[in-house]
């Protein structure tokens, strides 16, 4: 038995070791080189000077990041749920028997490698308060018509429909390649036993799926909570609605070029990364109640 | 496998060799760092011209785009890999000479390689660091106000000029604009420099003191230009930040939906491929005094290269009259050289492009450019709700100032 | 499931392509803009259709920048990062999912981080590294960030950890070590999840746009995106240009993924397992 052990030790370290190598050189350094940016004053080209906890102490009382860090919140609760919903829905219609199924699967993929420029365009032309396809239709269907792009308490909802707009690509994929390892010897058993759709779909793909679904919904709130191109692309500085749309990482780069604070800077990141890890190990442990693997 | 062995080897000594002959023939290679692709034919020219007149130095134009440009710069400076002559940003030198990142110009200067007096002095003294020059100016912007003759035909109102006062602006904005058909007489856009500047200058106010310790906002004659402008917003001859967030000043201009919009001197070439419209620009109307922002790029030096006699060669020769005026004949921006913009007018024969140069004789420089970026969102996050008509102009401008005051304190 | 929804399909294919409209317009946009005149782009209300169409857009870019470099060093790229990012990937996603060795759960963990904090971090550090290995304007150079996924390694150990034990308890009492089992059970039973992975790799490398520019100063080192943002100015974008060539760009790319998602038809239900 211990011979086992010693092997296994040997082994798992001798496979982990060419990845996490790489990892901690290209990676994992750059994070804890920011960590110590984040307690020191950095100006241009300046050496950094140790400053202690200077900037973590400016960051929590300081109003910005506060709103910063709610509005990323509210836009992440806002996107995750729905956004993988809709994947998973999507992904499941694109897994049946339907003709033509090749085809739909790439349509819904254009979304991912669409220019974020042609994106952000399309968009904002779609969003336009006086001329956008939008507010046409609700006025059409004689709704009240919304300012998507300029009003801070609409703000965050725009940016959620683009976010989730922009992740249905991407999970498809991958939970494509979930539903494809489900046998489909159980759906016939339980056709045989008369359970419907609806059954079939909470009793056998759910359950199945969901080491890939895990993944997938750890991936979109990370990547949520690090939402940045869609804001900086339809929310600049100019926009009445900028404070209630900017987002951490927007705000990350605001320090990081524009401010040449970079300390700071390094500090949002750094808090940012708290934030996640903390949502991520949380996620973690409550997998077991969910998360079925083999 | 001994014959792998012996080509391998081969190959080898092949490589050495064409590689040793490579370098004992090669010219002194030299880099240009900047980030305009629309200027890359026009200084392509300028370093073909040199290197024709000077054989033994061949140079490499590296572009890499604005939005990307600075992280580049700074990633190379700081691995030592800076290009050997920089296109540079006012607000960015402070950062770069104190650091150490670039050469001083004054030996150059003085001996008489770069000729300073011959350019816009504000914009030299744009680009020196605690009295050391860094910076040959290269090329400038200034702004006008762009018109729609269509729409002042069909107003019957006369075309601007350069007598223009505050108050023709605001009766011509009034007659030009048209709410049934959603046409603003005038764009009173706020955007820092682009906008609102001109006006608090021309009403005798300013941005910030001279030495860069307190903000000018809460000067009544700054409070007095943005109530001016305010006053288009409010009487809906201008859109209001909201409706400019949803819809640029350029495009709107471009649809004829405003009559009027202040904007630079580098629109030519877009407002110029709007050819189903006539188009046309004045200088600014002036308020108690003329002003129009001046702001200028500079080339600098790599430090690295401060005894490198082909990089100062390379330097001077695009500081001087020829360069410039082939830098000209693209249009694409102005050159720095006093005398050498009528060529670059004449490129531009479709639109009274005097006026931007006219502007220069008053521009008012960015010196307000070393601690800009550390209250300019402050400045943005009063004015933009100034110009959305939230706050009155009194109280985000004194607003304004007491945050400024407070960044400026640290 | 599926003959369920064959009963009464037309639903599904309603919702699917009303789907596909909201999913593909912008990709339509950029086609139709891509015919338009600049002035055009700019114009409110938007035209849908151009006015007259223009192909000059297509002939400026092409000729204006070495697309064909742009396709080779992609392409160089992406080769590169999926050869080495997925079998090291492989490799340490098995081990994570089914060795247990000592500190298995920290160091996962440790992999993870890089996901949770923003890229520009990674950027200064990794272009000095680049510096001094001496691969700046190349290839090489190109692929250095992508070679490890911690994205690759977290996908696959899911799916790792979804193959039954038993296969692997018969394989060791046969006497096969950890890499016989790896190599002979673990990747033939994959091949969906490499291929995804495969789909991202590419699509990570080729959506990268701010390290090809800092790593390769030279426009013909420059890769697909990268090459394109020349056309996004800092006062005026061309955007039909911008559409043009990024319709362009992206053709490559969606043919990769028409080819590849072939591979997701079978996958293990037909490899004969279960």
């Amino acid at each position: 038995m211990k011979r086992k052990h010693l092997s296994d030790n040997l082994w798992g370290f001798a496979f982990i070791a060419p990845s996490l190598l790489l990892i901690c050189v290209l990676n994992l350094w750059p994070v804890v080189e920011n960590l110590y940016y984040s307690l020191c004053k950095m100006k241009g080209f300046a050496k950094p000077v140790f400053i202690g906890f200077t900037n973590y102490i400016t960051a929590f009382s300081d109003g910005e990041i506060g709103q910063a860090f709610l509005n990323t919140l509210f836009y992440t609760l806002l996107t995750v749920p729905i956004g993988v919903l809709l994947s998973l829905v999507t992904a499941c219609f694109l897994n049946t028997g339907i003709k033509g199924k090749g085809f739909f699967r790439t349509l819904y993929y254009i979304p991912v490698v669409s220019a974020p420029v042609a994106v952000a365009m399309v968009w904002k032309w779609m969003f336009n308060d006086e001329y956008g396809i939008i507010n046409y239709i609700l006025k059409a269907l004689g709704l009240s018509t919304l300012n998507w792009i300029a009003d801070g308490n609409v703000i965050l909802f725009t940016l959620a429909i683009i976010g989730i707009w922009g992740m249905i690509g991407y999970n498809m994929i991958i939970l494509l390649s979930g539903l494809q390892s489900i046998p489909k010897s159980y759906y016939e058993a339980a056709e045989v036993d008369g359970a419907g759709a609806v059954k079939q779909f909470f009793s056998i793909t759910i359950p199945l799926v969901s080491p890939a679904l895990f993944f997938v919904i750890i991936t979109t709130f990370i990547s949520s909570l690090q939402v940045f191109d869609s804001v900086y692309m339809i929310v600049s500085e100019t926009n009445p609605a900028f404070q209630n749309g900017e987002s951490i990482v927007y705000l990350f780069y605001r320090y990081m070029f524009n401010v040449s604070n970079k300390g700071y800077g390094a500090t949002i990141g750094t808090l940012l990364l708290l934030v996640i890890l903390l949502f991520t190990c949380v996620q973690m442990k409550s997998q077991r109640k969910w998360v079925l693997y083999q | 496998m001994r014959k792998l062995l012996s080509l391998v080897l081969c190959l080898a000594l092949l490589t050495c060799t064409i590689s040793t002959v490579a370098l004992a023939e090669a010219p002194t290679k030299l880099t240009i760092a900047l980030w305009d692709d629309s200027q890359v034919s026009g200084i392509q020219m300028m370093v073909d011209k040199f290197m024709q007149d000077n054989p033994s130095i061949s140079v490499e134009i590296q572009c890499t785009p604005w939005a990307q440009y600075w992280t580049s710069l700074e990633a190379a400076a700081t691995g030592g890999t800076l290009a050997d002559v920089v296109m540079m940003h006012p607000e960015k030198v402070t950062a770069y000479a104190e650091g150490g990142m670039i050469a001083s110009l004054d030996d150059m200067a003085a001996s008489g390689a770069i000729d300073m007096s011959k350019f816009p002095q504000n914009i030299v003294k744009d680009f020196t660091v605690d009295g050391v020059k860094y910076g040959v100016p290269k090329d400038y912007s200034t702004f006008g106000l762009w018109y729609n003759k269509d729409l002042f035909d069909a107003a019957g109102v006369a075309y601007p000029t350069a007598d223009w006062t505050w108050d023709d602006l605001y009766n011509a904005a009034v007659k030009l604009t048209d709410k049934a058909n959603g046409v603003y007489g005038f764009i009173a856009r706020y955007d820092t420099n682009d906008g609102a500047y001109h006006f608090i200058w021309q009403n005798g106010g300013d941005i910030i003191n001279a030495d860069q310790t307190a903000s000018g906002f809460d000067d009544p004659a700054t409070i007095g230009a943005i109530e001016y402008m305010v006053k288009f917003v409010k009487e809906g001859l201008s859109p209001t930040a909201a409706d400019l967030a949803n819809t640029d000043a350029n495009s709107l201009f471009l649809s004829g939906k405003a009559a009027m919009q202040i904007a630079g001197s580098w629109n030519c070439s877009a407002f110029a491929a709007a050819s189903d419209m006539k188009l046309d620009v004045a200088e600014l109307p002036q308020g108690k005094q003329r002003a129009c922002l001046c702001g200028g790029m500079g080339w600098v030096l790599n430090a690295a290269d401060a005894d490198n006699a082909a990089a100062k060669q390379l330097l001077s020769y695009l500081a001087g009259y020829d360069a410039n005026v082939i830098q000209a004949q693209s249009g694409v921006a102005i050159p720095a050289y006093n005398g050498s913009q009528t060529t670059w007018v004449q490129s531009w024969s479709q639109f009274n492009a005097q006026a931007f140069v006219n502007a220069a004789s008053y521009g008012y420089s960015s010196q307000y450019c070393t601690t800009r970026s550390e209250w300019v969102n402050i400045e943005s996050k009063w004015m933009v709700k100034v110009f959305n008509l939230e706050i009155s102009p009194e109280e985000g401008c004194k607003s304004a100032a007491q945050e400024i005051n407070a960044v400026l304190a640290k | 499931m599926q003959k369920g929804i064959q009963r009464h399909n037309w639903p599904v294919y309603v919702l699917l392509a009303l789907g596909c409209i909201i999913m593909v317009f912008p990709f339509l946009w950029s086609v139709l803009t891509s015919f338009k005149t600049l002035n055009e782009s700019l114009k409110v209300p938007p035209t849908f259709l151009p006015v007259s169409w223009q192909f000059s857009s297509y002939t400026d870019v092409v000729t204006a920048y070495p697309f064909l470099m742009f396709f080779i060093n992609t392409f160089g790229m992406i080769i590169i990062r999926l050869a080495i990012t997925l079998l090291i990937s492989a490799m340490a996603a098995y081990a994570f999912a089914r060795i247990p060795f000592f500190g298995r759960g920290m160091l996962f963990l440790l992999c993870l981080i890089p996901m949770m904090v923003p890229s520009q971090i990674f950027i200064y550090p990794q272009y000095m590294l680049a510096v001094k290995l001496k691969i700046t304007n190349s290839v090489l150079g190109l692929a250095l960030p992508g070679i490890a996924s911690t994205f690759g390694i977290f996908m696959l150990r899911q799916h790792f950890m979804t193959i039954p034990d038993s296969l692997e308890e018969a394989a060791i009492l046969d006497g096969c070590g950890r890499g016989r089992i790896f190599i002979n059970i673990m990747l033939p039973l994959s091949k969906t999840p490499l291929v995804s992975l495969g789909i991202f790799t590419a699509l990570f490398a080729y959506k990268d746009l701010m390290w090809p520019l800092i790593c390769n100063t030279k426009i013909e080192a420059m890769t697909l995106s990268s090459g394109l943002a020349y056309l996004q100015g800092q006062y005026t974008t061309k955007y039909p240009q911008l559409m043009a060539g990024s319709v362009i760009a992206m053709l490559p790319m969606i043919l990769l993924f028409i080819v590849l998602q072939r591979q997701f038809v079978g996958g293990i239900a037909t490899a004969g397992l279960k």
